[in-house]
């Protein structure tokens, strides 16, 4: 009898399986798991089904199969283990998404990412240069070169929150510039 | 069936190990030396002679000596490294028509991976010797970051050598390998690799058996030669400073005060000050040879590599935030490499994780171990479990990808499809837009790589999909999916939903 017969059985009845099989059920877990116990389940799936696994199984299509199902298992991990976008994944389960789509993960990572460091706030390279122009003039306190640089770079990129939100900072920050030289008392000027 | 074996193909140095018996065992040559030089020098009648013996060659005769190969690996021969490089070795570098790197050696022609294929193959001679059987497969380490072309080479090195090259895995992932193998740790561990040429650092969960990459980051131009380089160049500034001689600008001249850097540098770990000879430098106006000598104490060798040190530190930054990591929540620190034990090395590493080092492996020898193990644990020959199945036994690595892979795209900017520090085997898909209306057929260029621009990635492959809808761009969309296997290969598959043209390319991507 073939010694890994389980294995392979395993594997073959949950490829015939992938695609109805949500991040929850391809780590064997239920929907409302402990957010810790989501690492070790990752873990005991590996252990099983990890292609190297079957390194000295002389049958590649065994091995390609396991490649898919770990390739799920991998998206499966890398989306419950962060509690964020877990939440995210867990609204488009209700309506029947199996799947967080690339691109929601990918606007989880940028916005993430984004919040950490502005610069890869931007999608244009237009849209990055003035957005760097204005924070060079943010940093040298030049508010109304800033509020300047962050209207162009909203023409390229109107609907980019990151965008909005330091253009209204910078707004904020000519106003009240603005208004603490207007209460300057001392409005001589020396001829 | 033979036992694999695992071979660290260092920089300076290379190991062989394998699991005897159920233990990792690094298989010393005749002479019990446990290391070999990465060092092939020709004779008179062009035969290879490799390890020890070839290290004694390189100082009288380092025109048919080829030392650090690895640092040539994989690279075109008119990039800036390869320019770098050929200033600090004493053999010839030529192109071949193709753009890469070939070693000119007594009229003879070879390609990086050939000469890397005689150290491999020395390498297995002292695993048979040792062993007593045939050794034909073997799990190579490689720095953990190499690109996909430097994999590449070392697998041709491997395939020159005649040895079937189980997988490539990264040095530093090794070492964890085989600091953990069989302990139950429950521990996130660091990895600080310093060797010859390279630096790694990678910072690992381990759970039981279970090795997770969670962040990997380095360079492959801050190694030992680097120091050496900056300390002769100190020896020298001083040099010129105190004498109006001209030092004679040739390679045998800085071979030389290179070769006094690496002493001074091995001499400083017993001794507070070391005086250094280098005989020969220049000829003086009444036609004397010249000898520079020069003392350096600790804090003045410190000074001058500090700035090499610090930048290990920024690498490190990097590693911890793509684990998500801060140094606090490290609960050990693995040091790896030849470099890494020397004096301020290891007290600047303590002092950046807040920690002491662990201290208790040899970190020359660590890397060739958990090779080993790995190569144990994908080829090896192993006792049947209580149901009878061999038992999957051994370690279980969880792997990443060390650098981004991506598409080109309008304006020479890259599109990131799988990131840099996804875990493997994984499938990404994104969607794009052709650049102009009515267009039939985009070309899908892949890059690897962490640069936004195109020309600073490296390029892997291109192919065209065509048979697309002529209609307004907006309407047309290509779906790109890239799947990595465990093994490291590459599928990108391009698709046009609406009109239902597929095209599809695999790319071995060499797997760390």
């Amino acid at each position: 009898m073939d010694p890994m017969i389980k294995t392979r059985v395993e594997i073959e009845t949950l490829h015939e399986l992938l695609e109805e099989l949500d991040y929850y059920k391809i780590l064997l877990l239920e929907r409302d798991v402990p957010q810790a116990d989501v690492d070790p389940a990752f873990r005991t799936v590996s252990r099983k089904l990890h292609p190297d696994r079957l390194a000295r199984i002389d049958d590649e299509d065994l091995k390609s199969k396991a490649n898919d199902i770990f390739r799920l298992a991998n998206e499966a991990y890398r989306n419950l283990k962060d509690p964020d976008i877990r939440a995210r994944y867990d609204m488009g389960l209700a309506e029947g998404n199996l799947r967080l789509s690339a691109d929601g993960r990918s606007k989880a990572d940028k916005e993430a990412a984004a919040k950490n460091n502005p610069e890869l706030a931007a999608t244009t390279p237009q849209g990055e240069k003035y957005f760097k122009m204005a924070l060079k003039c943010w940093g040298d306190g030049d508010f109304r070169g800033s509020v300047m640089q962050m209207r162009f770079a909203m023409q390229f990129e109107p609907g980019n929150a990151v965008f909005v939100e330091w253009l209204s900072k910078a707004e904020e920050a000519l106003e009240s510039a603005a208004a603490k030289k207007d209460q300057n008392p001392y409005k001589l000027r020396i001829v | 069936m033979t036992i694999p074996v695992g071979i660290d193909l260092g920089t300076s140095y290379s190991c062989v190990a394998a699991v005897i018996d159920g233990q990792a065992q690094v298989l010393a040559d005749d002479e019990g030396r446990r290391v070999q030089p990465s060092v092939v020098a020709f004779g008179y009648d062009g035969a290879p002679v490799v390890g020890w013996r070839a290290q004694r060659q390189l100082m009288y005769a380092p025109e048919s000596t080829v030392n650090s190969p690895k640092r040539l690996m994989g690279r075109r021969f008119r990039s800036a490294e390869v320019k770098r490089l050929s200033l600090n070795v004493g053999y010839e570098l030529t192109e071949s028509a193709s753009g890469e790197v070939l070693i000119r050696v007594r009229d003879h022609e070879y390609t990086v991976p050939q000469i890397s294929g005689f150290v491999l193959d020395h390498m297995r001679n002292i695993a048979e010797k040792a062993l007593g059987q045939k050794v034909s497969q073997a799990v190579i380490t490689v720095p953990a970051y190499f690109n996909d072309h430097q994999r590449q080479a070392t697998r041709e090195a491997a395939k020159a050598a005649g040895i079937d090259c189980l997988r490539i895995i990264n040095e530093p992932t090794a070492a964890a390998l085989a600091y953990g193998v069989g302990q139950g740790l429950k521990q996130n561990v660091a990895v600080y690799d310093l060797g010859g040429g390279t630096f790694d650092i990678s910072v690992m969960r381990l759970e039981d058996d279970v090795y997770e990459v969670q962040g990997t980051a380095g360079d492959t131009f801050l190694g030992g030669d680097d120091y050496d380089a900056a300390v002769a160049r100190h020896f020298l500034k001083g040099f010129q400073r105190r004498s109006k001689v001209n030092v004679r600008d040739n390679r045998v001249t800085w071979l030389r005060l290179l070769e006094a850097a690496e002493q001074a540098k091995i001499a400083l770990g017993e001794e507070n000050e070391v005086e250094i000879n280098v005989p020969g430098v220049a000829r003086s106006a009444e036609g004397r040879d010249v000898v520079l000598s020069a003392r350096i104490d600790r804090l003045t060798y410190a000074q001058v590599v500090m700035p090499l040190v610090q930048r290990t530190f920024q690498v490190c930054d990097e590693s911890l935030k793509l684990a998500g990591l801060s140094t606090s929540q490290i609960d050990n620190v693995l040091l790896v490499g030849g470099m890494a034990r020397l004096f301020l090395v290891q007290e600047a590493v303590e002092h950046y994780f807040q920690r002491p080092v662990s201290l208790d492996h040899n970190p020359n020898e660590v890397v060739a171990l958990g090779a080993a193990i790995q190569a144990h644990s994908l080829g090896g020959v192993h006792e049947p479990g209580p149901d009878g199945a061999p038992a999957p036994s051994g370690p279980l690595l969880l792997d990443v990808t060390p650098r981004s892979l991506g598409i080109g795209t309008v304006g020479g900017y890259v599109e990131t499809i799988i990131p840099r520090n996804s875990s493997i085997p994984s499938e990404q898909t994104k969607y794009f837009h052709p650049a102009f209306d009515k267009q039939t057929e985009v070309r899908i260029t892949v890059y690897q790589g962490e640069s936004r621009k195109v020309d600073q990635n490296e390029l892997l492959g291109e192919f065209v999909l065509d048979g697309l809808r002529p209609a307004p761009r907006h309407e047309v969309r290509v779906e790109i999916t890239f799947e990595i296997d465990a093994d490291g290969i590459v599928h990108v598959i391009a698709k046009d939903p609406d009109s239902g043209s597929k095209r599809d390319m695999r790319i071995e991507l060499d797997r760390r």
